[in-house]
């Protein structure tokens, strides 16, 4: 026995060798997961540097108007960007307004115009919101029972993912505070947010669970999935198997290639996750390991039992592919996972990468014990068996 | 693990056949052959393109199962004891590729590890194949003769009793084959017998001791080369063109040397 797992230990290391070797597969593997939880961890631990270009067209003269325009100014996340052309051209009507050469419908003209370069640069991708306060913006009416109305208009661009959300989460709070200061009066309703991972949790524990969670998947279905059918249409394979090295010994060693250097992946990602970005580190160091190792075990089976069922490395990646991208969709990457119909939410409960999230999330998030943890546990076993009992039958080496 | 009755490792023979089938579909890849090795020879099994010798050889090596018949190698079973018959056997496959980036070293470092060698190391085998100045290098940077010399150095990692050659000049450079011929008695000589498939009949005169001759999956005649050369002409074959004392090939080493160039 002991002789048997020295081959596989001196054949892993020769796959590890292998791998490290391959500059793409470097890349791929390890560099791509590293980048994605760079960039995103510094975007989420420096908000701070997070601005938000906006063009204020203000058209009303009224006092609740400027009120609005000093607030928005006051906010750190919004760069208000003046619009050069708009004021020299507002100075001149001015001007004339005072001096009484220009009818007030060419000054009306002005302003409208202002709005429509703003949104035109808004299209262009120079801002990323656009601000508009009618000219009736505050104007006093009985409808209103005596006191200042009137809508906001907030002009976003869709694709632009979540600056939208932000201008409009940051309006609600000044018009909040705003309207308290009409009526005098504390709003009777209020809305409190509470996070059901706790108030203290930072967004880059968030951000890191997902991209760890994806590193080991990556390992699995791009590294695991396309090596054995590469080494089979090389010939490779066959050479080994004219020696005295079983399939067993084939699979632990190229198994444990990939899982030293997945769990490698993992610890220098938690080292900068924690290092760089003040993520805190999981209070049980020890569950968080093994619940690694076994999702690690995991993902690299489904890159086995993908090995199996291709016929060549092309057609591997293009299986590893399928079931990337299908995860990454189930998993709620693209639509939130609250849209999906009832069947989709289902099912997406049950694919191998979504235990593996949460099983990380709760372990930074809310620190459980291994029987906290046991419907990930359950998920991933089945999922072990199932892409084994696939790898292993399916296994050959011509 | 129990050897066969039918063989000891003292034997005669190194490898006995008797009425070896094996087809693929409705297609007879192999239709009963027998024959023996004897230890310490060279046995050639030639034949044209689909005659069955590459599937012989697999089922020899233990990398296919034969349909019927029986095959022992170094004494054991093929079908019964397929890891003692690798543990025993080295095989020199053709067309087939190493490991991609992995040193020469390297791959003959698990070679050794994989037959559990003790006391020999890459560099060794590397010195036995004229290859020393290439222990850091990735068999994708080999030349075609470099390439089949650390094929047989990965074969003979754990000094095995039979080492099999699967057309091991093919593609080769006169220089270079002339070279593998070398090596190839040099085994010999230290005592391993060796099967080797080739299409180079002048090849297969000067290395074998004996010789097999298959078409569509039989054995259609055994024999030395001399033999078999003496047969035919007591048939009454006769050739047109007069046999000169030299041939090209040997105009072309003449000339350009024996050295290898590569």
């Amino acid at each position: 026995m002991i002789k048997y797992l020295k081959t596989s230990l001196h054949l892993a290391k020769l796959q590890s060798i292998r791998i490290l070797r391959d500059p793409v597969g470097t890349i791929i593997l390890f560099g791509l997961p590293m980048i994605l939880l760079i960039v995103s961890g510094a975007f989420t631990t420096n908000t701070d540097s997070l601005s938000l270009n906006t063009a204020l067209v203000n058209e009303s003269n009224h006092e609740i108007s400027f009120a609005v325009a000093e607030a928005l100014e006051s906010v750190g996340m919004l760069k208000i960007i003046a619009d050069a052309q708009a004021q020299d051209e507002a100075q001149v009507f001015d001007e004339a307004a005072v001096s009484g050469e220009t009818p007030a419908a060419a000054i009306e003209y002005a302003l409208d115009y202002a709005l429509e370069r703003a949104l035109e640069r808004l299209r262009n991708g120079d801002l990323d919101v656009v601000i508009h306060l009618p000219k009736d913006f505050g104007s006093v009416s009985a409808m209103n029972e005596g006191l200042p109305g009137g809508n906001i208009e907030l002009y976003i661009d869709e694709t632009r993912g979540q600056t939208g959300d932000i201008a409009r989460s940051i309006l609600n709070g000044i018009i909040l505070e705003l309207n308290q200061a009409i009526i005098g009066v504390q709003m009777p309703l209020n809305l409190v947010q509470r996070s059901v991972l706790g108030d203290g949790v930072m967004p880059i524990s968030i951000v890191f669970t997902f991209f760890s969670a994806l590193g080991l998947f990556m390992m699995g279905v791009f590294g695991a999935a396309t090596l054995l059918p590469m080494d089979r249409k090389t010939g490779a394979l066959r050479r080994l198997h004219a020696m005295p090295l079983s399939g067993g010994q084939l699979l632990i060693g190229t198994m444990l290639s990939f899982g030293i250097l997945a769990l490698f992946l993992l610890a220098v990602m938690t080292a900068t996750a924690v290092l760089a970005f003040r993520m805190p580190l999981p209070e049980n160091l020890v569950l968080y390991g093994f619940f690694a190792l076994v999702s690690t075990v995991m993902l690299l089976g489904l890159g086995f039992a993908i090995s199996g069922i291709s016929k060549s490395p092309s057609q591997a990646d293009v299986y590893g592919q399928i079931v990337f991208f299908a995860s990454l969709a189930l998993g709620g990457v693209w639509v939130p996972q609250s849209f999906f119909p009832d069947i989709l939410k289902a099912i997406s409960r049950f694919i191998p990468l979504t235990p593996v999230i949460d099983g990380f999330q709760n372990i930074l998030h809310r620190g459980p014990g291994f029987t906290d943890l046991l419907p990930q546990f359950g998920v991933i076993g089945l999922w072990i068996l199932i892409c084994y009992t696939i790898g292993v039958k399916t296994f050959r080496w011509e | 693990m129990p050897k066969s009755a039918t063989s000891t490792p003292t034997s005669q023979y190194m490898v006995e056949v008797h009425e070896l089938t094996k087809s693929y579909g409705s297609v007879q890849a192999v239709r009963g052959i027998s024959f023996n090795v004897e230890r310490g020879e060279i046995f050639g099994i030639l034949g044209p393109n689909g005659a069955g010798k590459t599937t012989t050889l697999e089922i020899l090596e233990a990398l296919r199962k034969s349909d019927g018949g029986m095959a022992l190698v170094a004494g054991y079973d093929v079908s019964l004891n397929p890891e003692e018959v690798k543990r025993s056997i080295g095989v020199q496959i053709q067309s087939a590729n190493f490991f991609d980036k992995v040193r020469l070293q390297e791959l003959l470092g698990f070679a050794l590890s994989v037959y559990q060698v003790r006391g020999m190391t890459p560099y060794q085998l590397l010195e036995r194949v004229q290859l020393q100045d290439k222990a850091r290098s990735y068999p994708e940077q080999l030349s075609g003769g470099q390439l089949q010399r650390f094929s047989i150095a990965m074969a003979i990692a754990h000094s095995p009793e039979l080492l099999f050659l699967d057309e091991p000049t093919t593609g080769l450079d006169p220089q270079a084959r002339r070279n593998t011929w070398e090596l190839i008695k040099n085994l010999r000589n230290e005592g391993i017998t060796i099967v080797l498939t080739t299409h180079y009949m002048d090849e297969a005169e000067d290395l074998c001791d004996r010789i097999a001759i298959m078409d569509q999956g039989k054995i259609i005649a055994l024999d030395t080369p001399e033999k078999l050369v003496q047969g035919l002409l007591d048939s009454g074959f006769t050739k047109t063109r007069e046999i000169r004392p030299a041939t090209l090939d040997d105009v072309f080493i003449q000339l350009t040397g024996k050295e290898l160039r590569d």
